[in-house]
């Protein structure tokens, strides 16, 4: 049986710019909600995950001549345009290289594994979070999107081995951040993250 | 392999993006290595935790509500067929033109609603204090807005909804609160630019 073959980002962009609501929507569809979650990664605030959204998709309207498929995809576009306003919010908002708030945890029917997954999801968000944006954002697109280094090198306009080296102290911040969380949670004798002591 | 060369594999190894042979035989065979591999590993789990946990994250309905909104207003001020410019911006800032006329020919109460002071040159900070501003909008096409330091500026209050006319994001739950606005006028009294004010 074949299966039906979606519409590249690339065919949805055209259609939206030709004034096809429903090109527009599917294309908002599909990448929401990873813009939205590099936002929220990179500012630890819902808010601003929701704001950095819609510019995103309004600059989209606005600019999309100004994608060009040669230097990157649409996505690494969009993530590039989401970087810029997430950075400036944070430099409005005197965030940038400090730690902002996060989001409350999700509902879970398992009390104590919750508290110590919370904890353990805590401790990681905060150590991100905590990092210098710089670093954060290879993190982000990284290790928490899963991009390669050469999609993460064209949504931040940067060089591969620029994002490779930055990546790498980044995780050696990350690592020294949940190593002294971990120890100070022992001191304070509470529950112990599962996976986060090293 | 050797440590160094180890050290260079190991974010890999971690993450189980390879399986590295050589890499996972040294690591039995150093101490070191080994140990170092194991703090790699659990700083890739606490890594993977947080992406799982944030997986169903994303941008709420009304993201998509108001972008859709937008895309409509844009669609239908748009040539058909024809990408580009997607906001009937121009009828927007006829509107503003008569709502600032209109201002500026009734008496106003005294305070600092209407400011002479050049305001058009000077960085988005220089609002009030406590306030953003956006950067000025041009009305017209090709108005040079730096010819327009020293005109008066008139604080008026718009529609919030006119937001989306320049592209700006526009918090949907507050889409029924006006939004301050400064208005240039130009010699004749007519306006010639428009900042926001939050």
């Amino acid at each position: 049986m074949m299966g039906e073959q979606l519409p590249s980002d690339e065919d949805l962009l055209q259609r939206m710019l030709s004034g096809d609501e429903e090109g527009f929507v599917t294309l908002y569809r599909r990448r929401q909600a990873g813009v939205y979650r590099f936002a929220l990664h990179m500012s630890g605030s819902e808010t601003m995950a929701e704001d950095v959204t819609q510019e995103v998709f309004l600059a989209l309207m606005r600019e999309a001549a100004k994608f060009d498929a040669r230097r990157g995809s649409l996505a690494a576009f969009l993530y590039g345009i989401a970087r810029n306003h997430v950075l400036r919010s944070l430099d409005r908002q005197g965030f940038r290289d400090s730690t902002p708030q996060s989001e409350p945890a999700s509902p879970d029917a398992d009390p104590l594994g919750r508290l110590t997954r919370n904890e353990t999801i805590q401790s990681v968000r905060s150590a991100v979070l905590a990092l210098p944006v710089h670093y954060r954002e290879v993190v982000v697109l990284c290790e928490l999107h899963e991009m390669d280094y050469a999609q993460a090198a064209a949504a931040l306009g940067c060089a591969v081995g620029t994002v490779r080296s930055r990546l790498h102290r980044a995780r050696g911040l990350l690592a020294e951040r949940l190593r002294d969380t971990s120890r100070d949670s022992l001191v304070a004798g509470q529950i112990k993250p599962a996976r986060c002591s090293i | 392999m050797n440590c160094r060369e180890f050290e260079d594999a190991v974010f890999e190894v971690a993450r189980e993006w390879g399986a590295d042979v050589a890499a996972l035989a040294h690591a039995e065979a150093c101490p070191r290595c080994a140990a170092r591999l194991g703090n790699e590993r659990e700083v890739a789990a606490a890594l993977r935790a947080l992406a799982t946990h944030s997986q169903s994250c994303e941008a709420p309905a009304r993201v998509e509500r108001a972008l859709i909104a937008s895309f409509r207003r844009g669609a239908s001020a748009r040539p058909a067929g024809r990408p580009g410019a997607l906001w009937p911006i121009w009828g927007v800032a006829a509107a503003v033109v008569l709502l600032a006329a209109a201002t500026a020919l009734q008496p106003r109460a005294p305070g600092p609603a209407v400011s002479s002071s050049p305001a058009v040159s000077e960085p988005v900070e220089a609002a009030d204090a406590g306030e953003f501003a956006t950067e000025y909008f041009a009305l017209q096409p090709g108005t040079d807005l730096t010819a327009l330091d020293g005109a008066p500026v008139v604080r008026m209050q718009l529609p919030r909804t006119v937001l989306v006319a320049f592209g700006l994001p526009m918090n949907p739950e507050r889409a029924e609160e006006p939004i301050n606005a400064d208005v240039v006028l130009g010699p004749d009294g007519i306006a010639r630019a428009v900042r926001f004010v939050n």
